[in-house]
């Protein structure tokens, strides 16, 4: 498994083929604090006014802040608006 | 409101409330089935968000499965609202013929304007556009505004020009008057009469007859030259003679010129007594004022009572009103201005010069500005008072007295 991710890196590398597509990474776009944008997420685990917790490849990305809204949600992506304070990648 | 928002008002969307600890599971289902979920909140354990009418019927099966309660919170957007109207057909039906109302009572005229008119009565102009179509509660579409306006030209003769200009409901008729000509060759006689009263120093007569001659007092309004002209008296007593059965002697009318100069007086009389009266302000004065509703007044301040042996008032109204509506009630403010009287004792020669400069005042103010003043004096009259000393001034001068008076035919 290792060696197959390794393996695409690499590969991404080699070619300078975008890496999200062939690692299955999420890219996160950040609008300032005030607007974040996910594509490639794997479904919302928790979230509230104050923190929203996003299912990503090999873990979860923790979003706290405050007014804390899902704009728009699609299986693939994700937008949301609010004041954002902090951002944690949880592997 | 953006693009975007408009368009989901025209699909229309739900507001839902989802109770429950495991909505996240309900979302991402939702998500899974392709149902788009915005907005989506959470305050304590509700959770709110927006879904489109087909994401949310596809949602009930999955909030029974995730063993979540769905509740509609607010529905908005075109659809809804078109749904609202079919239940309340009254209304509808009243919105609907408000706008035709609107419509149909605009495409009437209600005001008929008249502009431009000077010597032309305006209802003759409204009469005569009334029987042509023109009036109140006429159809803005049936009306042939060229062809009313040419008619209006036709019908009365004084009018070079009539345009119709229909803003809103109003109907403006504009009127162009004809400039009566009265130069040579345009019809029309008349007469030169005096305009003022005077002695005629010097007359000449272009067409027309002289009917007064140098050193002749006039009056104002005499003919000085007359427009009719007739045979000299010998010739008159001949043709009678000769054409007896006519009845009355022919005669020609023209339109009189001529230049008449005459001397005019001019006359002012100045008074002035040896004891002057004057009053001056003194300062002090005294505010007092009420509120008058209809005829009641109530004081708000001071009692409106003149406490002063000689004032002058000054009063300021302040009524209420709301476009042509006047409301009943006014704010009176009062304010006396108290006054002193001085006596002043003038000398003859003092009251004299008063009395003269009133009177020169008076003459001067009667001249017509161009004028050749041939004379000006003044004389002192004599009153049985002592008291009182009267001035005459007198201005005399020579200038042009004719004027023309158009002559009134029978035939």
């Amino acid at each position: 498994m290792n060696f197959k991710k390794n393996f695409r890196s690499s590969l991404a590398d080699a070619f300078e083929l975008p890496k999200e597509i062939l690692l299955d990474l999420p890219r996160v776009t950040l609008v300032g604090n005030v607007q974040m944008y996910v594509q490639n997420h794997k479904g919302v685990v928790e979230y509230s006014d104050n923190v929203i917790r996003v299912s990503i490849s090999g873990g979860e990305l923790i979003i706290k802040g405050e007014d804390l809204t899902i704009k728009n949600i699609y299986s693939e992506e994700i937008f949301i608006n609010g004041l954002i304070n902090h951002l944690e990648y949880a592997v | 409101m953006s693009i975007i928002n408009l368009w989901y008002y025209m699909n229309g969307y739900i507001i839902i409330s989802i109770r429950g600890s495991r909505s996240e599971r309900l979302i991402n289902l939702a998500i899974n089935q392709g149902i788009i979920l915005r907005d989506i909140r959470r305050f304590d354990n509700i959770a709110y968000m927006k879904v489109d009418i087909e994401g949310f019927k596809k949602l009930r099966p999955l909030a029974r499965r995730t063993r979540c309660r769905v509740k509609i919170e607010k529905k908005a957007g075109i659809p809804f609202f078109i749904y609202r109207l079919t239940v309340r057909r009254g209304f509808v039906a009243g919105a609907v013929l408000f706008i035709f109302l609107l419509y149909l009572l605009s495409s009437f005229v209600w005001f008929v304007e008249i502009v431009g008119t000077e010597d032309i009565e305006p209802r003759q102009v409204s009469e005569i556009s009334r029987e042509l179509g023109l009036k109140p509660g006429a159809f803005k579409n049936t009306l042939n505004l060229e062809k009313i306006s040419n008619e209006i030209v036709l019908r009365i003769s004084d009018i070079s020009w009539a345009g119709i200009e229909i803003t809103g409901t109003r109907a403006k008729v504009e009127i162009v008057e004809k400039v009566k000509g009265e130069g040579p060759g345009e019809k029309g006689y008349s007469h030169i009469i005096a305009s003022k009263e005077g002695l005629i120093t010097d007359i000449m007569v272009i067409s027309g007859m002289a009917e007064a001659a140098a050193g002749d007092t006039v009056t104002a309004g005499q003919v000085l030259i007359s427009g009719i002209l007739r045979p000299d008296p010998p010739e008159f007593e001949a043709e009678e003679e000769m054409a007896p059965d006519e009845g009355s002697v022919r005669k020609d009318y023209v339109r009189a010129r001529g230049t008449v100069k005459a001397r005019v007086w001019y006359e002012g009389l100045g008074v002035s007594t040896l004891q002057v009266k004057k009053y001056e302000p003194t300062g002090n004065y005294y505010t007092s004022s009420y509120i008058k509703i209809g005829d009641k007044e109530i004081f708000t301040e001071g009692d409106g009572q003149n406490p002063f042996d000689y004032a002058r008032l000054n009063q300021s109204k302040r009524t209420l009103r709301w476009r042509n509506f006047k409301l009943p009630v006014e704010v009176v403010h009062l304010q006396y201005n108290e006054l002193s009287l001085l006596q002043k004792e003038l000398t003859p020669e003092e009251a004299l010069e008063k009395a003269a400069l009133q009177a020169e005042e008076e003459a001067r103010r009667q001249l017509s500005s161009p004028v050749e003043i041939l004379e000006e004096y003044k004389e002192i009259l004599d009153t049985e008072d002592e008291q009182l000393i009267e001035v005459r001034y007198v201005i005399e001068t020579i200038e042009e007295i004719g004027k023309e008076k158009p002559m009134v035919l029978d035939n």
